[in-house]
């Protein structure tokens, strides 16, 4: 499957599976991790530059397909990183244990529901107004930086943005309703196998 | 010969919520709450509608019922319920459901018996209309915002496969629904089943009701993209091979008011904009910024504001002039109708939103009275469209 990735940096392996949209070229965080490893982070099927295969459009197709991504990558030694929707995908992957998983890291993940029926553990991200998301996304929004979208990115639009990036936004927002309205946002029987995720030091 | 039919289209708006309770609220659907609806003041409602509609069998204008949820638009959310009791109310009119929103319900197999079993209590007088719906409406009932159309189709063969199959039980396994189990009862009264219409402007799927012979009804198109659409569907069928189609394939909804005299509807007409310029009001994340709102090509126009098909000048002479409004004395509004029907290249069934936004009981019950005494008489025998002239 044709993928777009984004790579940085040498040495082992360190899967990045992004979230609302594709990591940035310009995210910040990009080059200080990139001293730790070679940093590889695909666009999901249907985000960024990555076409999406017709009827490809569920967990099961994206958790399989990154089953097959770590598969191809050059070392046993991986570090896998789960940024938000990403957070689900890595999470999903891990609990069936790929053998050459070695570190996870989930950041901000969806997919894992811990709360009651009455809990709303991850907000609605399509119901909610983008101010709110924003707000609830950024610790501080001032601070957002220039080229990174993430959850709330609607309330960044203005008139300096470039017609090939609402083109690009829209895809990923369509492609993420896609895969996480159903089942929504969690996978109900996550929480119970998290306990096969095991951790490897070193 | 064509004899046009109308038909009373009332969705049962709710125009009593405080004005700065709306100006405060980002939407005025899907997210209200109900504490703004009072339930007597609804039952009241419901008891002048069920009048307006005993008064249309009585005079011979058909019924058109439809769903929208938790807004100040509209209070016909259980659609089939309230599609079965206008079937139980009436006795010699056709009813029209535009619909009951398939792309939200899970399951169009008890969309199928909901319908042969108002079919049956109306003794063959329901007509089956489809949606592809959208919006605010996807959020009300939890549904999935994206390939709402694929969804639609899918929902429309099952449903059709449901009223058609009558050899016992079987299995559909498609997209977006599973139903290993289908047999309908009771069958519809009808046979083979119900006419369908779909509401569309969409070209292709225009061409597709075409293919299909569904009755295509656009929602105040206006003139020009009125006639593509009709055009998109004759196309299609030609291409297919297929005989033309009769002017009762062809519908249209407008607003409507008929009055005693000109000045006197065009007062009155006034308050029924209120459905475009109050009642739609809705928050970016329920409309723009919705995936699958807009082709992602089409995302920076949207965004941007630029791409609302909707009427921006809300006056009653501007709605009249574009051919979103029929409104005036009767024979205003038959000069209206049949000029419509020559630029759009035939039209025979026209659908009238009449108790719309601030339009009184009272004041409703006289226009429809009008419509079928006055206009509807005038509308009859009509000679063929001159195909030359419909592009004036």
């Amino acid at each position: 499957m044709e993928l777009e990735i984004l790579r940085r940096g040498s040495g082992r392996p360190i899967l990045i599976v992004h979230g609302t949209n594709p990591v940035s070229p310009r995210a910040p965080f990009l080059a200080p991790l990139a001293e730790h490893g070679t940093i590889a982070a695909p666009s999901h099927p249907g985000f960024g530059a990555s076409p999406m295969p017709e009827d490809f459009e569920t967990m099961y197709d994206l958790i399989n397909l990154y089953h097959e991504i770590i598969d191809d990558l050059p070392s046993d030694d991986v570090t896998m990183i789960g940024l938000g929707f990403g957070g689900w995908i890595a999470a999903e992957v891990a609990v069936t244990r790929p053998s050459k998983l070695r570190r996870l890291i989930l950041a901000d993940p969806v997919g894992i529901k811990l709360g009651g029926r009455e809990e709303r553990d991850i907000v609605h991200f399509f119901n909610t107004h983008p101010d709110e998301l924003t707000r609830r996304a950024w610790h501080d929004p001032a601070n957002i930086p220039e080229g990174c979208y993430g959850l709330g990115w609607q309330s960044k639009i203005d008139e300096r943005m470039s017609d090939a990036e609402m083109v690009s936004l829209a895809r990923n927002w369509d492609s993420l309703c896609l895969y996480a309205w159903t089942p929504h946002m969690y996978n109900p029987r996550l929480k119970a196998w998290l306990r096969r995720i095991r951790a490897f030091s070193g | 010969m064509t004899s046009m039919e109308l038909w009373n289209h009332c969705e049962n708006p709710y125009p009593f919520v405080p004005a700065e309770v709306l100006d405060a609220a980002d939407s005025v659907r899907a997210s209200l709450p109900n504490k703004y609806c009072d339930p007597k003041i609804a039952a009241r409602l419901y008891d002048e509608i069920w009048d307006e509609y005993r008064l249309c069998d009585d005079i011979g204008l058909h019924i058109v019922t439809n769903e929208h949820h938790s807004g100040i638009n509209n209070l016909w959310a259980a659609s089939p319920v309230i599609t079965g009791i206008v079937a139980s109310m009436t006795r010699k009119v056709r009813i029209l459901t535009l619909g009951t929103l398939v792309t939200v319900r899970p399951d169009p197999v008890r969309i199928a018996t909901e319908y042969a079993t108002i079919d049956v209590i109306s003794k063959g007088r329901l007509d089956i209309g489809f949606v592809k719906s959208g919006a605010t409406e996807m959020v009300s009932g939890n549904a999935n915002p994206m390939h709402i159309r694929e969804r639609e189709w899918e929902a429309i063969d099952l449903i059709e496969k449901s009223l058609t199959t009558h050899d016992g039980p079987f299995s559909w396994e498609g997209k977006f629904f599973t139903h290993p189990h289908v047999n309908v009862w009771p069958r519809p009264y009808q046979s083979p089943r119900p006419d369908f219409w779909a509401a569309t402007s969409d070209l292709p799927t225009c061409a597709e009701l075409g293919r299909r012979g569904f009755v295509n009804t656009l929602l105040f198109g206006g003139y020009e993209r009125t006639r593509k659409a009709y055009e998109a569907y004759k196309d299609a069928r030609a291409i297919a091979g297929l005989p033309k189609a009769g002017e009762d394939r062809f519908s249209y909804m407008a607003f409507c008011y008929v009055g005693d005299t000109d000045e006197e509807a065009m007062r009155i007409g006034q308050k029924i904009p209120w459905f475009l310029t109050v009642s739609i009001k809705s928050a970016p994340q329920f409309s723009k910024f919705q995936p699958g709102a807009v082709a992602p090509d089409m995302a920076p126009g949207a965004w941007r504001g630029g791409a609302s098909k909707r009427p921006t000048d809300m006056s009653v002479a501007s709605l009249i002039a574009q051919g979103q409004m029929f409104c005036g004395n009767p024979d205003t509004v038959v000069r209206q109708i049949k000029e419509f029907r020559q630029r759009v290249g035939g039209v025979g069934r026209i659908i009238m939103m009449t108790r719309q936004g601030l339009v009184t009981h009272a004041q409703a019950m006289k226009s429809l009275n009008l419509a079928a005494k006055e206009v509807l008489p005038q509308l009859q025998d009509l000679p063929p469209i001159d195909d030359e002239l419909r592009a004036v």
